[in-house]
């Protein structure tokens, strides 16, 4: 949930007095709420593209979910509970076999080397979308998340699974400056696809054409 | 002294302030360190986009971006999916910047191993800034064609901020309980307020379509399926927030002209930059303010239905050719 009292930026048109003592007022109303505000919104979008089509390899294989491509690492955002901030995701496919075969597909958020462990679970960090059948037009299709949430909008990271998938990254503590490491909690959008009919054209399957995920607080 | 930047952000309640009292040690702290969270968290510049350019072997292409940048940075991280075109696997060599950046050999085989590899530059930068800049990686194939699949940029995370008047790290001890509360920089109290006026929490990347080097000159969508788009909600009445964007483009002769196309509950709006130089430059930046914003008493801060984004080409006396297109929030 936003975690600023006015859940948005508060201009009081009063400022730091240094000679003064600290209003408690103030403190609430512009640094703190504020600075949780911005804080809130510093949520970045991660994926953002609809243009080329990622189709699975063939031969089709059916009834399994089948990789087709993955977007990541991206440090994903840790709130003070250890969990990630939200992810709204929405997923575009296309059903590249003219209708004659079916399928759907899964978005799991992870580490890509978790990803197929992890595909043929039921939580909320793996989106699922609907299933196409004879749907040929390049289009956003709906879809749910598989945990108890059941979210149409969101996928969710608790912070038992980042905590886990802390990693640290070397960087620099300044420009040109020393050697340091960072810890992140570094994820990737896997896509999968599963094909459920088939048929005798070996053509692919069901592609991913756009992908959309960005950060979010949580009301 | 420096600012240490906490790995999992600092959440203080408003109700750990309570008017009339003090306001304690520990609530300090905590703002210190959502302070030095705001500046050290690294922003995505590009959120991951779909490329899909062919390089032959032995040539190369520029990939460019549009964003303004946050001063906190010190790195950038580029990462690519490239696979080869053929069976052969393709040599590469990758820096960024473009022109002058540390060269990075890296290999590219076929098939779904490659669009799951993501190869990883790092970007040291010279200095700390917050322009509006082009941003952009060269990709070379040295031996077999490749093809770029995907690419993204973000600042890489900061785990210590300095105590200086670009990075506003503020050191945490010294808001800790019993010590001094007094306006420094850097320090105590005036150090969390100066964070706080110093902050730069912007979503900066909102989309951004390349072709690299390559010469897109079809008319019509640009887009195959328009993007979704949600912005900042920045003030408490906002319902909905501005963008900036920007295109590389040139025409042969005549006038070119791209439309942002921006369709919402209230309808579509439109906003069209105009191409005339016939050599490639990016247009100057554009202010689109009817994006909504997130809307924080929803479960996914949608206010609606989504507002979605595409962009029209069209020109008139020549050929427009467009190789990359940036949105970005820039206030």
């Amino acid at each position: 949930m936003s975690t600023s009292v006015h859940q948005g930026r508060l201009l009081t048109g009063r400022t730091w007095d240094a000679q003064a003592a600290v209003d408690a007022s103030f403190v609430r109303d512009v640094v703190q709420n504020n600075l949780c505000h911005f804080a809130d919104e510093f949520a970045q979008v991660r994926v953002c593209f609809g243009n080329a089509t990622f189709a699975p390899e063939t031969p089709i294989e059916y009834d399994v979910w089948k990789p087709i491509a993955s977007f990541g690492p991206f440090p994903l955002a840790l709130r003070q509970s250890g969990d990630g901030y939200n992810l709204r995701i929405r997923v575009a496919g296309v059903n590249g076999d003219n209708g004659t075969a079916s399928g759907k597909l899964r978005v799991v958020v992870c580490p890509a080397a978790e990803a197929d462990g992890l595909v043929n679970i039921e939580e909320d960090f793996v989106f699922e979308t609907q299933t196409l059948t004879t749907t040929i037009t390049k289009t956003w299709l709906t879809g749910t998340s598989q945990g108890t949430a059941a979210s149409t909008t969101l996928v969710t990271i608790p912070g038992s699974l980042a905590a886990g998938w802390l990693t640290t990254t070397g960087t620099l503590d300044d420009i040109a400056g020393n050697a340091v490491g960072v810890e992140q909690c570094l994820v990737y959008a896997n896509v999968y696809s599963y094909a459920t009919a088939s048929d005798d054209t070996d053509t692919p399957g069901i592609s991913l054409v756009g992908l959309y995920l960005a950060e979010y607080i949580g009301a | 002294m420096s600012g240490i930047v906490p790995t999992l952000r600092p959440e203080p309640s408003s109700t750990q302030v309570v008017v009339g009292a003090p306001v304690t040690g520990n609530t300090w702290q905590a703002l210190a360190g959502l302070g030095n969270w705001l500046r050290g968290k690294g922003a995505m510049l590009v959120p991951w986009c779909d490329p899909r350019v062919t390089i032959s072997a032995a040539s190369n292409q520029t990939f460019r971006f549009r964003v303004k940048t946050r001063s906190s940075a010190i790195q950038r991280v580029w990462i690519i999916y490239v696979r080869a075109s053929s069976s052969t696997l393709s040599t590469l060599t990758i820096k960024a910047p473009g022109a002058s950046g540390t060269s990075l050999t890296a290999y590219a085989g076929d098939g779904i191993d490659a669009r799951r590899t993501p190869i990883i530059y790092t970007e040291n930068l010279a200095s700390q800034s917050a322009t509006e800049q082009q941003i952009d990686i060269n990709v070379a194939a040295a031996t077999g064609g490749c093809i770029v699949d995907a690419i993204c940029c973000y600042e890489q995370d900061r785990p210590v901020l300095q105590s200086d008047s670009t990075d506003y790290g503020v050191d945490l001890f010294t808001c800790a309980s019993g010590q001094p509360i007094y306006d420094g920089a850097n320090v105590s109290v005036g150090g969390v307020y100066d964070a706080l006026t110093n902050s730069d929490a912007r979503r900066v990347g909102i989309f951004h379509w390349t072709q690299g080097d390559g010469a897109s000159t079809t008319t019509g969508d640009l887009l195959s399926i328009a993007v979704p788009v949600l912005v900042r909600k920045l003030g408490r009445s906002d319902v909905t927030g501005s963008v900036k964007w920007s295109a590389y483009a040139k025409v042969t002769a005549g006038t070119g002209t791209i439309t942002l196309e921006h369709v919402n509950d209230s309808g579509t709006f439109t906003d069209a930059a105009t191409v005339t130089g016939t050599s490639y430059a990016w247009t100057s930046a554009r202010t689109v303010s009817s994006f909504d914003c997130d809307d924080l008493t929803t479960d996914d801060g949608l206010p609606g239905g989504w507002d979605m984004l595409n962009f029209e080409r069209a020109v008139v006396g020549g050929t427009l050719t467009v190789q990359s297109i940036s949105v970005w929030q820039d206030d």
